[in-house]
């Protein structure tokens, strides 16, 4: 609702991740056919570029101070002062 | 009115309190609260009931008979004497033994929530549900002042900067505490959905966590469909919301540990599939040269004309056998007729006749084998190896 929807490029992260895992169980559990390796290998590497890179761009996202007022969610920047 | 210093004015009550026979030696019942051991071993606490709190302190040397160990919200009987400690200007019971009487108001509710509560099921590991890997948003239910949020602050963006805190303050004990908490946890599955759940606040004594145990705040953390860590901080004492929530962290920064996955461990990770991913496909590629070449360099393709070799070995080899066979039996079978010319010559007789006898026959050519057949003047024939000659018998 209220959320902000980046979930798209998250799931690709968390999905990209899962993806090269199964490849690199899949390639180490035996010997695949040249075709299979060959398309695993550029699938794995294009699967880690992209979960590099998702990480990568990860940049700071503003928190905020959720509530509620006469039923209608309110939402406003919560700042925190990194005082020690 | 003579003016007296701070530390003349402690003397003189300190020494009042050392007269009084009734401060010296005293039994008291209370409850223990902010019960603390010290690494020195000596332990520091509050005995208190519904009107008053006193402070006491039991040394090593006595605290090492304890039969049992001190907890907040016990309900002991202490024994020893009370004195005024100069320096922080305060009366304390300086206890001499400790024993616990039936338990304390507060941890028998606990107990009996929590008895409750096990028996309807609501800490069973069935309900547990598991913490997203990888949460883009966290909701954290907590004050708004204090370390707590600051902590999971700090720890979130240090792991990864691009999570998202939301969160929703509320007063964390004291009256309406728990009723907050509680409405914190159903408005984010109501109303704002997110990833995962921090519940929690700092430290504290038992009573200042209390709202942690409070039935309707673990009633809301079952009932949450988001995945929720609490956070209560405290090493050793278990609230019930941290027995009903689905990730119990000891402290608001190690939740936010649990929540939130580490960056840098991250790309280690893909970076660690990525050379294993290389590594695997070079072998395999290899192994496939290896037998690509292997294969190449076997004599099928090199010298084919070796798979006829072979053949027209075993050809010869069969020829062979054939024509020796052929050769032994014919051989033996000369053999055997050799011997019988052999045999059939020793029995002719003109080798007999060779040798220098002679073979006689009567007139009619019949052979003679006895004197009997002859009589004085008969004629018979001698036969001899070159020739026949007729003689007459002259004697018999």
């Amino acid at each position: 609702m209220a959320r902000k929807k980046e979930p798209i490029s998250e799931a690709t992260f968390e999905e990209s991740l899962a993806n090269l895992e199964a490849i690199v169980k899949k390639l180490e559990a035996g010997e695949a056919n040249l075709t299979d390796l060959m398309q695993s290998y550029a699938e794995g590497v294009e699967l880690a570029k992209r979960c590099l890179t998702e990480l990568e761009k990860a940049e700071k996202a503003m928190d905020i101070v959720v509530g509620e007022d006469s039923g209608k969610v309110t939402e406003k920047e919560l700042i925190i002062e990194e005082t020690i | 009115m003579a003016i007296h210093s701070v530390s003349e004015v402690t003397k003189y009550i300190k020494e009042k309190f050392s007269r009084d026979a009734a401060l010296q030696g005293i039994l008291l019942r209370g409850e223990v609260s902010n019960f603390k051991r010290y690494p020195s071993e000596h332990c520091y606490f509050t005995l208190k009931d519904a009107g008053a709190a006193l402070k006491c302190v039991m040394f090593k040397s006595r605290a090492r008979y304890l039969k049992f160990v001190p907890r907040d919200g016990m309900q002991v009987i202490a024994e020893g004497r009370i004195e005024v400690y100069e320096r922080d200007g305060v009366y304390q019971l300086y206890v001499d033994s400790l024993a616990p009487e039936g338990t304390g108001a507060l941890a028998m509710a606990f107990a009996q929530l929590k008895e409750k509560l096990t028996a309807e099921g609501l800490f069973a590991p069935e309900h547990k549900q598991p913490i997203p890997p990888f949460p883009r948003c966290i909701g954290v239910v907590t004050s708004s002042a204090g370390a707590v949020l600051r902590d999971i602050y700090r720890v979130s963006k240090r792991r990864f900067p691009g999570v998202k805190l939301a969160l929703y303050p509320v007063a964390v004990q004291g009256e309406g505490a728990a009723e907050q908490i509680a409405a914190g946890i159903a408005f984010f599955n109501a109303k704002y959905p997110v990833d995962v759940l921090i519940v929690g606040r700092g430290g504290g004594s038992l009573e200042d966590l209390w709202a942690f145990n409070e039935e309707i705040v673990v009633r809301a953390i079952f009932a949450s469909k988001i995945p929720v860590i609490s956070a209560v901080g405290h090493e050793t004492d278990f609230t019930l919301a941290d027995f009903v929530s689905d990730l119990r962290a000891a402290t608001p920064s190690q939740a936010a540990e649990l929540a939130v996955p580490d960056r840098a461990d991250l790309i280690r990770q893909v970076t660690s599939l990525t050379s294993r991913l290389t590594a695997i496909s070079r072998r395999q590629l290899e192994a496939k040269r290896h037998r690509l070449l292997a294969a190449s360099q076997s004599f099928v393709f090199t010298r084919p004309e070796r798979l006829l070799e072979s053949k027209q070995q075993r050809l010869d080899m069969a020829r062979i056998q054939l024509l020796q066979l052929a050769k032994s039996q014919l051989s033996s079978k000369r053999h055997r007729l050799d011997l019988a010319l052999k045999k059939l010559d020793m029995l002719s007789p003109t080798r007999v006749l060779r040798r220098g006898y002679a073979a006689l026959e009567d007139e009619g050519g019949k052979p003679i084998h006895s004197v009997s057949q002859l009589a004085v003047g008969d004629i018979l024939g001698l036969i001899l190896t070159d020739g026949r000659i007729r003689a007459r018998v002259a004697e018999k």
